[in-house]
């Protein structure tokens, strides 16, 4: 447990206008991934700055300065996104056409090959190279997509948490994981794993 | 009792469905029937697949990576506005 002394020293310690310039590209990208708009993803980092000044005193030098500033602007942007559905600016209802059909015949098996992961070291996810392609692959996810898939499986919100942020049903939500995980495995495996040199 | 087979479509669903809340007995059922009849490498592997994913998720949200060259950078009108808010913030 940290000392109160060294609670203030880690506080004391803290420049924020050092850590716009080493964090504000950092935390706009982590907004950006979530909301898609730069205006909006850039007020939320502003909002961000504002508030880690406000509770400067709170930071315990216990967690880097990355992991405080992005724990402030998820909540940030949990806001946003709750604010967004009870204005009805984005309808996560509504789902649009089914772009996992190309994957499967009429009759609903497989139309694609397979293509083995589990032989490919880098399936550890311990190269810098494989992340940077998971990243990219979620990345490009269609806008309901992406902001769904990174709230469940990168900031590790529970379906109820989703139904509460983005008003959808824990079936509309199934849905749009089910076609975001079909998207990221087929990304996966053009931009991976079916590379030729991707795993030398 | 007549059970009539999924898809493969179907399993895929019920696979991801699985990854968030337990399948009802009847799911696992269906499931475990499929893959019972379907020899499809695609069928064998995609459960494997969706947690290799999911772990790989759990890692890049640990490694808190910096972001892509291509990624927009906040611009110098928004860093001029956040030092203006801290310093306010510095004066109340």
């Amino acid at each position: 447990m940290s000392s109160p002394a060294k609670d203030h020293d880690a506080a004391a310690e803290l420049d924020l206008a050092q850590l716009v310039e080493e964090q504000g590209d950092y935390l706009l990208h982590f907004a950006l991934s979530r909301v898609r708009d730069v205006e909006t993803a850039e007020e939320l980092v502003q909002e961000t700055f504002l508030g880690a000044a406000k509770s400067q005193a709170s930071f315990r030098g216990q967690s880097s300065p990355r992991t405080w500033l992005t724990s402030i602007l998820k909540h940030k942007i949990l806001d946003h996104l709750r604010k967004r559905t009870r204005d009805k600016t984005v309808q996560f209802e509504d789902l649009g056409g089914d772009e996992t059909n190309a994957f499967f015949d009429d009759t609903g098996h497989w139309a694609v090959g397979a293509v083995e992961w589990t032989k490919d070291p880098a399936i550890k996810f311990e190269r810098k190279e494989i992340m940077e392609v998971l990243q990219s692959c979620i990345d490009a996810l269609p806008d309901k997509l992406r902001t769904v898939f990174y709230l469940r499986e990168i900031d590790g919100l529970s379906t109820g948490e989703l139904q509460d942020t983005l008003g959808i049903s824990s079936n509309n939500a199934w849905v749009i994981l089910y076609r975001a995980r079909m998207r990221l495995r087929e990304c996966m495996e053009l931009k991976w794993f079916s590379a030729g040199d991707a795993s030398q | 009792m007549i059970v009539k087979p999924i898809s493969c479509r179907r399993a895929a669903e019920l696979e991801s469905k699985a990854m968030e809340q337990p399948l009802s007995t009847w799911e696992r059922v269906l499931l475990r029937y499929h893959y019972f009849i379907c020899k499809h490498v695609c069928c064998n592997s995609f459960k494997n697949k969706l947690q290799i994913l999911r772990s790989g998720c759990k890692k890049l949200s640990d490694a808190e990576p910096d972001p892509p060259a291509s990624s927009p950078c906040l611009s110098a009108d928004c860093k001029k506005k956040i030092l203006e808010a801290i310093q306010a913030e510095k004066k109340d």
